[in-house]
């Protein structure tokens, strides 16, 4: 989450000072880790919750975890990393909370898990075809050109080369059956499925962690005098929210959840909304 | 630590899902060799002339949103001198226990 932030505002998009990300690097380079929840985002105007707990640790507030996992004031965890803690200036602190980086980092972790996963379900399934005898005439390539999806080639691709050249295949080729079930002759298109989806999650992360999120933003009209147009603008967070909402299915949930902690009037539309942190944090108060 | 070959130089175009992971597997496991982080001098610049847009507009008093004003439904309300600093820490602190 830290390097997903750094990284954004490294767009220059942001209006940070570079010290800010010089700090969050810092951070990163001497282990110096905020303590963040796990719970308390609805993903509304971003990942507030979570990046509050960042850029607390930055101004030398909240908590940090150490080296053994126990808690400890962030002051005392930046003075022993020999880290200045910030002093935040004008739009800072809003440039370091109001981002996706939190649903954004571990997203990216458990796509790249599941990446690893739908190689090794690959693999399984070419084990179940042989252990169960099954053919591997359903994985013949002219089958998957004919119906082209991206990820049931690569699963069918992957079948073909792991059940060439196997002797279990080899040794039932006059057993007289068909086909198989589902189960083992629909690999290619079940797997490749999950495929498909990972490699839509892969294109929008990779997009979002190279993107600046947040509102305002900067853009640079004339440099020589430190003109450019600030822009105000609304729905952040959505790309990568769309995608997690996919994986989740909790979708009228999370909105029910979204609906109540924002005591968002009835009848009141989003776009009659304002930007969330100081009302929501009034409502706390 | 500038000449570390293994330095991951961020400039906000570039980053892979897999850096993430690198970066992310030394700060909880400590699994591999440490992979520095740095701004690349590209991206300073850029960061460099962004922020003095906002420089200029907090010295010049103009009203833009969420540098001289509050934030969200506060955004009518105008923001300056001292107040400006108080209001970073003041959105910190209160947004994290929400």
């Amino acid at each position: 989450m830290m390097l997903l932030r750094a990284n954004s505002l490294a767009k220059g998009y942001s209006g940070v000072r570079a010290v800010v990300i010089d700090t969050l690097c810092e951070m990163l380079n001497r282990s110096v880790t905020p303590f963040v929840p796990s719970q308390g985002s609805v993903g509304a105007s971003g990942d507030l919750a979570p990046l509050a707990h960042l850029a607390l640790a930055l101004i030398g507030e909240g908590e940090c975890i150490d080296a053994t996992g126990a808690r400890i004031p962030s002051a005392d965890a930046l003075k022993s990393a020999q880290i200045k803690p910030l002093v935040l200036e004008a739009k800072e602190s809003i440039s370091l909370i109001n981002g996706t980086q939190g649903m954004l980092a571990v997203g990216t972790l458990a796509l790249l898990a599941a990446e690893t996963l739908v190689d090794s379900a690959d693999v399984l399934g070419g084990l179940c075809c042989d252990a169960l005898k099954g053919t591997d005439a359903a994985f013949d390539e002219r089958i998957h050109k004919a119906r082209p999806h991206a990820g049931q080639m690569k699963t069918a691709s992957n079948l073909r080369k792991m059940l060439e050249g196997s002797q279990i295949r080899e040794s039932h080729r006059a057993c007289g059956r068909v086909q198989d079930a589902y189960s083992l002759r629909c690999i290619p298109q079940v797997h490749g499925a999950v495929r498909d989806t990972l490699a839509h999650c892969r294109e929008v992360f990779e997009t979002e962690a190279n993107s600046a999120v947040d509102n305002p933003l900067v853009f640079i009209t004339d440099a020589k005098n430190f003109k450019g147009d600030v822009i105000f603008w609304r729905k952040l967070s959505r790309p990568a929210t769309r995608v997690r909402s996919r994986f989740s299915g909790h979708r009228p949930e999370f909105s029910r959840r979204h609906q109540r902690a924002e005591n968002r009037a009835p009848g009141e539309s989003r776009a009659q909304r304002g930007f969330a942190a100081i009302p929501r944090a009034k409502a706390q108060d | 630590m500038e000449t570390d070959l293994n330095a991951l130089h961020i400039n906000g175009n570039d980053l892979t899902l897999e850096a993430v992971r690198d970066v992310a597997q030394i700060e909880v496991a400590h699994i591999n060799e440490p992979r520095p982080v740095l701004l690349s001098a590209d991206a300073r610049e850029a960061v460099d002339r962004a922020r003095a847009v906002v420089d200029e507009i907090v010295a010049s008093d103009k009203v833009a949103y969420a540098i001289t004003t509050g934030v969200g439904k506060l955004s009518d309300v105008p923001i300056a001198g001292d107040q400006i600093r108080e209001l970073q820490s003041i959105l910190c602190v209160h947004t994290q226990s929400v």
